[in-house]
């Protein structure tokens, strides 16, 4: 008895000694054992094993199957004129070492391509899924059309033979619509672009801002000026066909309206 | 055959507490004594000792106190243990029963009303007399008195009652 008394004494005085609170509770250790060591309690190591390996091998087969869905098709051309069918039915004529390349799933949700070199494109007519051609200068844009695109690698060419193209040099990144019959040249040194038709001409020089028309209708001026300088201009419906052929340099926006408002006697202005 | 996750469970809520206490007899410190425990809990479920663990209560509490002196043994110069902690006079059976009760009673104290239980604190393991901690939390002398007797009370009669429950 007096033992236990003892006991239970020196018990009483360990314990109080290193009491703390919260401490040494099975089952806040219990959450800890699991989060801890990265082990579910309960969950054997042999489990644990076939669950990761189980992990792996779902995600190589995913990343198989994403790969190989979303692989790259690259087609090169060692001959003038090679001539491939895309998955659309877009004919792609390839001029020696031109190089075009799409994803495995063009056609599902883009028709987008990334191409070097020269190539031709009789693009397959879909309103829904324009037809993108990417050079690393610069970005056409179509839906359906027959067009040629020359990449140099200093810049790049666009010749269209029907349809209507938008062609997107990288930068400045001004747009412009080129219908059958026009060219479209940019420079990415320079800095230039040249559209030209049959009957017009239109220019920009972006590092020295130089505009050169020839002949240009106004609506296409507007719409140039308007990419460039950030701005809304207005045109009355009867002045848009009016043609100009004039060169600006280094002149603000509000001083070539003026221009060709005193030229033309037209009555363009600057939305505020 | 190896333990199912129900059975571990049971060990390690059983036995987590009283381990704990045995491990604080040899390192003197709670982190560490809880750090050795989990481990050994650790150990018991990936390694699963091959034709199976007779008492698995015996298997925690020796290897809760080999891996004790083993870290004693690796960090002897660093880890200062304060005379009298491990007594080699008592068996592991003996160990087992003190941590048993040494169990019961950490966990009484853990039930007791917070502000007995701070009070008692104060008395018994901070050392305060019953003037300092009266002075301390605004009570008089005579109810801090009253607090830590109330406390001991609860602990002997709920220890004795659990004696007898068990060995009786």
């Amino acid at each position: 008895m007096e033992d236990n008394e003892r006991k239970w004494k020196e018990a009483i005085g360990f314990v109080t000694k290193h009491y703390k609170e919260n401490r040494f509770n099975p089952d806040t250790a219990w959450k800890q054992f699991a989060r801890n060591r990265t082990l579910s309690p309960g969950i054997k190591k042999q489990a644990v094993f076939y669950r990761v390996a189980a992990v792996i091998i779902v995600l190589l087969i995913s990343g198989i199957v994403y790969f190989s869905a979303n692989r790259n098709e690259t087609l090169l051309a060692s001959i003038d004129g090679t001539v491939y069918l895309l998955p659309d039915s877009t004919r792609a004529t390839l001029q020696k070492d031109a190089r075009l390349e799409f994803n495995s799933r063009f056609g599902e949700t883009n028709r987008s391509v990334k191409m070097r070199g020269q190539i031709r494109f009789d693009v397959t007519h879909d309103l829904r899924k324009p037809f993108i051609v990417i050079t690393p200068t610069a970005t056409v844009r179509v839906t359906g059309t027959s067009f040629e695109v020359d990449e140099s690698g200093n810049g790049t060419q666009l010749r269209v033979t029907s349809g209507n193209v938008s062609f997107t040099p990288i930068d400045p990144s001004l747009s412009f619509a080129c219908t059958a019959g026009m060219s479209a040249t940019y420079d990415a040194a320079a800095k230039t672009i040249a559209v030209v038709s049959p009957e017009t001409r239109l220019s920009v020089d972006a590092m020295n801002e130089t505009f050169a028309f020839e002949n240009v209708p106004l609506e296409d001026v507007a719409d140039l000026l308007e990419q460039f300088f950030s701005a809304t201009l207005s045109i009355p419906e009867e002045e848009r066909e009016w043609t100009i052929t004039t060169t600006f340099n280094r002149q603000d926006l509000h001083g070539i309206i003026e221009i060709i408002n005193l030229t033309l006697d037209s009555h363009i202005r600057v939305a505020e | 055959m190896g333990l199912s996750k129900k059975e571990f469970s049971a060990y390690f809520h059983a036995y987590y507490r009283p381990l704990c206490l045995h491990a604080l007899h040899y390192l003197g410190n709670t982190d560490e004594s809880e750090d050795i425990v989990q481990e050994t809990f650790a150990n018991l479920w990936s390694k699963q000792p091959s034709g199976g663990i007779q008492s698995v209560k015996a298997y925690l509490f020796g290897a809760v106190r080999n891996n004790c002196l083993a870290k004693i043994r690796d960090a002897k110069t660093t880890v200062p243990l304060e005379p009298g902690y491990i007594d080699d006079s008592l068996t592991i059976e003996e160990e087992q029963e003190r941590a048993d009760m040494e169990s019961r009673i950490w966990k009484m104290i853990d039930e007791l009303p917070e502000r007995r239980r701070e009070i008692f604190l104060l008395a018994k393991r901070d050392g305060l007399r019953y003037k300092e901690i009266a002075d301390l939390t605004g009570l008089s002398v005579k109810t801090v008195e009253s607090h830590v007797a109330r406390a001991m009370q609860q602990l002997r009669q709920k220890d004795r009652g659990a004696y007898l429950f068990f060995f009786a």
